[in-house]
C-alpha cells in the first residue's frame, strides 16, 4: 500500500468546462504561490498531491485565463473550500464551494488594445469637424434667414447690436488702465 | 463588484497615459528566449511514433521536449516543488521524480501531447537520498522512495500496486533500481560493501538477498555483465606500481576476479567509473604529470577483460563517454573529446571490434564554451549493424547544449544564459564616430604631410560623396535604422553602431560559471560574441562575482567591461582576477605604455588571495577614462584597479569622500559602513569602520536596494493641487534593506549608507518568507516600493502586499532645508508618506522603468511566478492616494482615490500571452527618446521589450498616415490654385460695378 502523502492529503479534484485549447499543458493549480502544485490533465482535471492540514490560497497559473481564487481549509484531511478574492479578509470566509472543486474562468485575458479602424462617424464626431460644419451651415443659412426676416425686427436687432457695441466700447480698456497704473506718475 | 468598478475607473483615468500593445505589434519590439537550464538528464526516445523525440530534464527543474532536428523548444514544464531528479521514458509515457524534503513527487506525462497523465506524492524518510525510479517492462513504475521502501505504481493510473519494505540492517541504504523482466533488483550500500535484493514484481516479496560484497567505499561501482543477468561490484586498489581492479558478483559463494594495471608514474591519480545507466563497461582513467589514459574493460563470464586503451591529451580536458544500446542488444561506446582548441572528435566503438566503427571531426570553438562535460548519443544503424549516422547531444562546461550530427554542429542552445547572474547594457558608439571622417580629422600632422594635397582632396571628396549617399538613403528609408523596430538597416549590418533613437543596446550577460555573452537587442537577442572564462579543472571551477562597466562608449575608446572572477586555490584560499574585456568584440583589452610598465594595464590582473569585495568607485582615470575599481581585502585595506601611481594618488586624494557599506547583501547577518583613510604607505588605502547597526540575534538580510546608477531627477518637488510644492528627499546614498528577524517578522529599513543613519524603519509581523514567498525592494528617486507575502491573519488578506514609501524633505508644503548642500552627517530626517496595497499575484522580481531625463511617469515592473512581466504605473503605486473622498486639490493633482487592491489589467502585461519562466531580475535602460524605456527580464528565460509609460509623446504614432497628410496638402494647394484666380477675378469684377 502506498502511504498517504501526508495526513489528510486527499488531493483536490476539479473539472473545468470551456474551450480546452486555451488551457495549455503548462497550466498549474497552486497552493500558496507554488508551495504545492497540481498540473493540468488533458481532461481538465487536476490533483494536488500530498497537502498537509492547514489553510491555503488556491490559484490557477495560466497565461490566457483569469481564474477565481479559492481558500482551502484542510482539517484532518477534510477539505473545506470557500470563495476568496484579492484583498479579502482571510479570517472571514466567503461563500462555500462544493468539493471536489469545479473552477470556471472569470474571463479570458485580453492582452491587446483594439486598433480602431477608419470610421466615418468618428470623423464627424470630431469637435473640429462639428465646428466647421456648424460655421458652414451658418454661412449658408444665415443670409437666407436674414432675408426672410421681418424688416422691423431686423432693424431692432441691428439697433440692439449697435447698443451692445457701444456699451462694450464704453467699458474702460483694461490694458490701458494697467499701463496707467504701473507707469510712474508725472 | 467594487474591484470591477475600480478597474473601470482606473482604466478610464489612465487611458490617456498608458499604452497597451496592439496585436500586430506583438513580437515587433520584444523578444523572448525560452530557456531550460543545464541538462541533468537527456533522452533520445522513440515512442510509438517513428520520429525520435528528445526529452531533457535540467538543473532548473524543467522538463522539456526539444525538436532534435533544429533545437526548437516544443513544450516544457516547470517542476518547481523541490528538485527534479530523475527522468525515465517507456512507450508513450515519461516519468519524472521530484524530491521535496520528505515528499517524493512522481509524475507521468504523455510523450506526445505533453499533458500530465497522473501525479502522486509519497512520503519518504528525508535526508537519505533523493529517490530513484525505473519502468518495468510492463510499463509500471518502480519507486525507491528512500533507503528502505520500494513501491510499484501502475503506469496507467498512478495507483499503488504494492509497497515493499526492504530487508534492513542498520547501515544499509538502498539507492538504485535495476529492473528486468520478472524481478526488480535493488542495490544497497553501506560503508563496508554492496548488497543486492531481488524483489518479485508481482507481489513485492523479497526473493533473495545477497551477502554483502565487501569493498572500499571510495572507488566502488556497480555494473552488470554483458547479458545483464548478474550484478557485480567493482573497485580499484593501488598496490605498489599497480592498480588492481577487482570485481565480484553479488551472489553466494562468488569468486573474486582481479586484473592488474601497470602504472608508469607512482603518483598518478586514478578514478573508476561505469558508463551511464546500466553500464556494463568499466572506465579507469589514470592521470599523471606526464600522461593521461583511459582504459575500458568489460566483464565476460565474470572476468575483467581489457578492451581498449585510449591516450588522452594531457593538457586538455578528459574525454566524455556515453553508450548506445541498439535494439538487438549490441552495445556501442561513444567517445567525445577535444582534439585541439577548435576541433572536436566523436568516435564510436563497437564492443566486438577494437577500432572505432565511426569517427568524425567537428569544428567547435572551445574558447567560447569550455570543454565537454556530458553527452548523450543516438545512432542510426544499417541492417548489417553498421553505423550510418551519429547524433550526439553534448553539454559543455558553460552549460550550453550542442547537437553534433556527423561532421557538423546542427544546432546549439545557449542554455548558459539561464544561469545569467549579471548583465550590463552597453550603449553602442555612433556610426560617425567610427567613420572615415573622424579618422581623417584625427590624422597626425606628420602623416598628412606625406600625402600629396591632391590625394587628400580626393579622399575628402570621396568621404563627402559617401556621406551624401547615406543621407539620400536615410531619407528614402533604405538605410535608416528602423525607427519602430530599432533594427539596423541592411547596410553596415555587421558594424555595431547606435541607431537613431538609441534603442539598440548590446546586452552583455555573465553567468556564475564564467561564460560571457553579448546579445544584440535589435536582432532578437542574436549572439554577437561569447567567451568562456571559467577554468578547465572540474575540482575548482572559477566563479564570476562581478561585472562592472568601467568605461562607456567614448570617442576613440571602445566601451570596456571588467569581470571579477574568483578561483579557488589549493588550501582553501580564493584568488581574485580582474579581466578587462572590450565590450564590442569580447576580446581582451590591455593598455601598453612604452617605457612605463607601471602605467600599462594587463588584460588579466591577478590579486593576492584575501580580497573580500569589489566596488566601483565614482572616480575616473584621466588618461584612459577608466572607472576605478576598489578591492577591499580581509584586512579592510583598499587595492585599486588599475594599479598605477596616478590612480593610487587619485584614490588617496578622494579618500575622505569614499564610504563603503559592508554586508548590504542578501544573506548577510551584519551591516556596517567603512570610510577610506589615507595612509603614509603609498600603495594601499586603509579603511576604518564608521558605523555599525546591531542586528537582532538570528536576523538575516533578504533584500537590498539602492538607487540605480542612472536615476535622473526631472523635478525636485511634487506640485500639489493648490500650486504649493512638496520637496523630494533626494539622497544619493539611500539604501533600503529588508531583514527577517524571526518567523513571519519582516523589518524594512531605509539607511544613509555614509552615516549609517536609519531614516525609516517599518516592521511587519504577518509576513510569510520562504522559498516561494520572497521580498523585493525597488528604489528610485524618493520613491520606495517593497513587496512581501502576507500570511493571512484575521482581517489581513493572504497574498502579496506592496508598500509604497515616498520621502519628502518636510511634511509642510513649500518648506525646504535651509542650506545649499546637505551633508550625510546632518541630522536631517525625511518625512515619509506610506500606503500599503494588495497585489492579485505573487511577485518573483521587481524593477522600475528608467528613462533618459526622468520626466516620463515611472512604472513599477513586476514578474509574476505564472510567467508574466507586468508594468504598473506610478499613479497607482502612489503613497499620496487619498483615503478620504478626494478633495478638489487632490483632483487637481490627479490623485487616484485609495483602494487597497491594485487591479492588474491584462493589457499591462508587457509579455502578453508569452510565458516568461523563472524571472529573477528586471532591469530597465533609457533610450535616447524620453518616452521610451527598455526593459530586460532575466533569471531563466530572457525577455526584452520596450515600454512607453506615458505614451509615445515624442514620436509620431505608428498609425499616423503620412499619405493622408500629403494628400491633404496637395488638395489644399490645388484648391488655392483654383480658387485664387477665381477670387481675383471676382474682386476685379466688383470694382467695375
Amino acid at each position: 500500500m502506498l502511504q498517504p502523502a501526508m495526513r489528510g492529503s486527499a488531493g483536490l479534484q476539479e473539472h473545468v468546462a470551456f474551450d480546452p485549447a486555451l488551457l495549455t499543458p503548462d497550466t498549474r493549480v497552486v497552493l500558496d504561490n507554488g508551495r504545492y502544485t497540481g498540473h493540468l490533465r488533458q481532461d481538465g482535471g487536476f490533483i494536488i498531491p500530498g497537502v498537509p492540514d492547514g489553510d491555503y490560497l488556491l490559484e490557477v497559473w495560466t497565461a490566457n485565463m483569469e481564474f477565481p481564487k479559492v481558500k482551502l481549509s484542510i482539517e484532518n484531511g477534510a477539505v473545506q473550500a470557500t470563495v476568496s478574492a484579492t484583498g479579502a479578509e482571510w479570517g472571514s470566509p466567503g461563500a462555500g464551494l462544493p468539493y471536489p472543486l469545479t473552477l470556471s474562468p472569470l474571463a479570458q485575458r485580453e492582452f491587446f488594445a483594439k486598433r480602431e479602424g477608419f470610421n466615418i462617424m468618428s470623423l464627424f464626431a470630431n469637435p473640429y469637424m462639428l465646428m466647421m460644419g456648424f460655421s458652414v451651415i451658418m454661412l449658408v443659412v444665415m443670409p437666407k434667414m436674414m432675408k426672410n426676416m421681418d424688416p422691423e425686427a431686423l432693424q431692432e436687432m441691428q439697433q440692439n447690436q449697435a447698443d451692445l457695441h457701444n456699451s462694450i466700447s464704453n467699458v474702460p480698456d483694461i490694458s490701458q488702465k494697467l499701463a496707467n497704473f504701473f507707469s510712474p506718475k508725472e | 463588484m467594487r474591484a470591477i468598478w475600480l478597474l473601470l475607473a482606473a482604466t478610464t483615468l489612465l487611458a490617456g497615459t498608458t499604452s497597451a500593445l496592439y496585436e500586430d505589434q506583438a513580437g515587433l519590439h520584444d523578444w523572448h528566449l525560452p530557456l531550460l537550464g543545464r541538462p541533468l538528464n537527456a533522452l533520445f526516445h522513440k515512442g510509438d511514433t517513428r520520429a525520435t523525440q528528445l526529452f531533457v530534464l535540467t538543473d532548473r527543474s524543467t522538463l522539456a521536449s526539444v525538436n532534435p532536428r533544429n533545437g526548437n523548444l516544443v513544450r516544457r514544464h516547470a517542476l518547481v516543488d523541490g528538485n527534479a531528479t530523475a527522468l525515465r521514458a517507456s512507450g508513450q509515457r515519461l516519468a519524472t521524480l521530484n524530491s521535496d524534503g520528505g515528499r517524493r513527487l512522481l509524475r507521468a506525462w504523455d510523450a506526445t501531447s505533453s499533458f500530465l497523465l497522473w501525479e502522486r506524492a509519497v512520503t519518504a524518510s528525508a535526508g537519505a537520498h533523493e529517490g530513484d525510479i525505473a519502468f518495468t517492462p510492463a510499463g509500471d513504475l518502480l519507486l525507491l522512495a528512500d533507503c528502505s521502501t520500494l513501491h510499484l505504481v501502475s503506469g496507467m493510473s498512478g495507483a499503488t500496486i504494492w509497497t515493499a519494505a526492504l530487508p534492513t540492517s542498520e547501515s544499509v541504504c538502498y539507492d538504485k533500481i535495476h529492473a528486468s523482466s520478472a524481478s526488480a533488483r535493488v542495490v544497497g550500500r553501506d560503508s563496508k560493501g554492496v548488497q543486492v535484493v531481488r524483489v518479485d514484481l508481482k507481489d513485492g516479496e523479497t526473493v533473495d538477498t545477497t551477502p554483502t560484497v565487501k569493498c572500499p567505499k571510495d572507488t566502488r561501482v556497480l555494473l552488470a555483465d554483458n547479458t545483464d543477468a548478474s550484478l557485480y561490484a567493482a573497485w580499484a586498489v593501488r598496490k605498489a606500481d599497480n592498480i588492481v581492479l577487482h570485481a565480484k558478483e553479488a551472489k553466494e559463494g562468488a569468486k573474486l576476479r582481479s586484473h592488474s594495471v601497470q602504472l608508469e608514474d607512482k603518483h598518478a591519480q586514478y578514478s573508476l567509473k561505469t558508463l551511464t545507466g546500466d553500464g556494463s563497461v568499466l572506465l579507469l582513467s589514470v592521470r599523471s604529470k606526464a600522461a593521461a589514459t583511459v582504459r575500458l574493460f568489460t566483464l565476460q563470464d565474470g572476468d575483467i577483460v581489457p578492451y581498449l586503451q585510449l591516450d588522452e591529451k594531457h593538457s586538455g580536458a578528459a574525454s566524455v563517454f556515453t553508450h548506445v544500446r541498439a535494439d538487438k542488444g549490441q552495445l556501442f561506446v561513444v567517445r567525445l573529446f577535444a582534439v585541439d582548441a577548435t576541433t572536436a572528435s566523436v568516435q564510436v566503438y563497437d564492443l566486438t571490434k577494437k577500432k572505432p566503427v565511426a569517427e568524425h571531426t567537428i569544428s567547435h570553438d572551445f574558447s567560447q564554451t569550455g570543454p565537454f562535460v556530458q553527452a548523450r548519443a543516438e545512432l542510426a544503424l544499417a541492417k548489417g549493424g553498421d553505423v550510418n549516422a551519429v547524433r550526439v547531444l553534448a553539454t559543455t562546461a558553460d552549460g550550453s547544449v550542442h547537437m553534433l550530427r556527423d561532421k557538423t554542429v546542427s544546432w546549439t542552445r545557449e542554455e548558459s544564459l539561464a544561469d545569467a547572474a549579471f548583465v550590463e547594457a552597453i550603449d553602442l558608439p555612433e556610426n560617425k564616430l567610427l567613420s572615415q571622417d573622424n579618422d581623417e580629422l584625427d590624422e597626425p600632422l606628420q602623416l598628412s604631410e606625406h600625402i600629396s594635397s591632391w590625394s587628400r582632396f580626393l579622399r575628402r571628396v570621396v568621404t563627402h560623396v559617401n556621406q551624401l549617399s547615406q543621407l539620400v538613403r536615410h531619407f528614402t528609408g533604405g538605410d535608416s535604422d528602423h525607427a519602430v523596430t530599432g533594427k539596423a538597416g541592411t547596410h553596415g549590418d555587421d558594424i555595431l553602431h547606435r541607431d537613431t533613437f538609441g534603442l539598440r543596446k548590446l546586452l552583455v550577460f555573465a553567468t556564475r560559471s564564467g561564460k560571457l555573452l553579448a546579445l544584440d537587442s535589435a536582432h532578437r537577442g542574436k549572439i554577437v560574441w561569447s567567451r568562456y572564462l571559467g577554468t578547465r579543472q572540474e575540482s575548482a571551477p572559477a566563479v564570476v562575482t562581478g561585472l562592472f562597466p568601467v568605461r562607456t562608449t567614448v570617442v576613440k575608446f571602445p566601451p570596456l567591461l571588467s569581470v571579477v572572477l574568483e578561483n579557488a586555490l589549493e588550501g582553501g584560499a580564493v584568488s581574485t582576477t580582474v579581466h578587462s574585456i572590450d565590450a564590442l568584440s569580447g576580446n581582451d583589452y590591455s593598455i601598453h605604455v612604452a617605457d612605463d610598465s607601471e602605467a600599462s594595464l594587463s588584460a588579466t590582473v591577478v590579486y593576492a588571495p584575501g580580497m573580500r569585495k569589489v566596488y566601483r568607485l565614482p572616480l575616473e582615470s584621466s588618461r584612459d577614462r577608466l572607472h576605478l575599481l576598489a578591492m577591499l581585502d580581509t584586512n579592510d585595506k583598499i587595492h585599486v584597479w588599475p594599479n598605477t601611481p596616478e590612480t593610487r594618488q587619485q584614490v588617496m586624494a578622494a579618500s575622505s569622500a569614499l564610504a563603503f557599506t559592508n554586508g548590504a547583501a542578501v544573506g548577510s547577518r551584519t551591516l556596517a559602513g567603512r570610510v577610506a583613510v589615507a595612509t603614509k604607505e603609498a600603495s594601499v588605502v586603509d579603511t576604518v569602520e564608521s558605523w555599525k547597526i546591531a542586528l537582532p540575534e538570528g536576523a538575516q538580510i533578504i533584500a537590498v536596494a539602492k538607487r540605480p546608477a542612472h536615476d535622473p531627477t526631472a523635478s525636485i518637488g511634487r506640485t500639489l493641487g493648490d500650486r504649493s510644492v512638496l520637496f523630494k528627499y533626494l539622497n544619493p546614498n539611500l539604501v533600503a534593506v529588508a531583514l527577517v528577524t524571526g518567523t513571519g517578522r519582516l523589518e524594512v529599513m531605509l539607511l544613509d549608507a555614509v552615516s549609517g543613519a536609519v531614516l525609516h524603519h517599518a516592521v511587519h509581523d504577518d509576513a510569510m518568507i520562504d522559498a516561494q514567498h520572497t521580498v523585493h525592494i525597488v528604489l528610485s528617486e524618493n520613491w520606495v516600493v517593497y513587496t512581501f507575502a502576507g500570511r493571512g491573519t484575521g482581517v489581513n488578506p493572504k497574498g502579496t502586499v506592496a508598500v509604497v514609501l515616498e520621502l519628502f524633505e518636510s511634511a509642510i508644503e513649500d518648506m525646504r532645508v535651509e542650506s545649499e548642500t546637505i551633508s550625510a552627517y546632518d541630522s536631517l530626517r525625511p518625512h515619509v508618506v506610506s500606503r500599503a496595497f494588495t497585489l492579485p499575484y505573487g511577485v518573483d522580481a521587481a524593477g522600475v522603468t528608467s528613462t533618459r531625463s526622468g520626466i516620463t511617469t515611472k512604472k513599477l515592473l513586476l514578474a509574476f511566478p505564472s510567467g508574466q512581466v507586468c508594468g504598473v504605473t506610478r499613479r497607482l503605486m502612489d503613497a499620496r492616494r487619498p483615503v478620504e473622498p478626494p478633495s478638489d486639490a487632490d483632483k487637481e493633482e490627479g490623485l487616484v482615490p485609495y483602494d487597497p487592491v491594485i487591479p492588474i489589467s491584462p493589457q499591462w502585461m508587457l509579455s502578453y500571452n508569452q510565458t516568461v519562466m523563472g524571472v529573477r531580475h528586471i532591469l530597465s535602460f533609457p533610450s535616447l527618446m524620453e518616452s521610451t524605456a527598455l526593459v530586460l527580464a532575466y533569471g531563466q528565460d530572457i525577455f526584452f521589450t520596450r515600454d512607453t509609460p506615458s505614451g509615445t509623446f515624442d514620436m509620431l504614432s505608428e498609425d499616423f498616415s503620412k499619405g493622408t497628410l500629403l494628400l491633404t496638402i496637395v488638395g489644399l494647394s490645388l484648391g488655392i490654385m483654383v480658387a485664387g484666380p477665381m477670387v481675383r477675378r471676382k474682386k476685379l469684377n466688383a470694382h467695375w460695378k
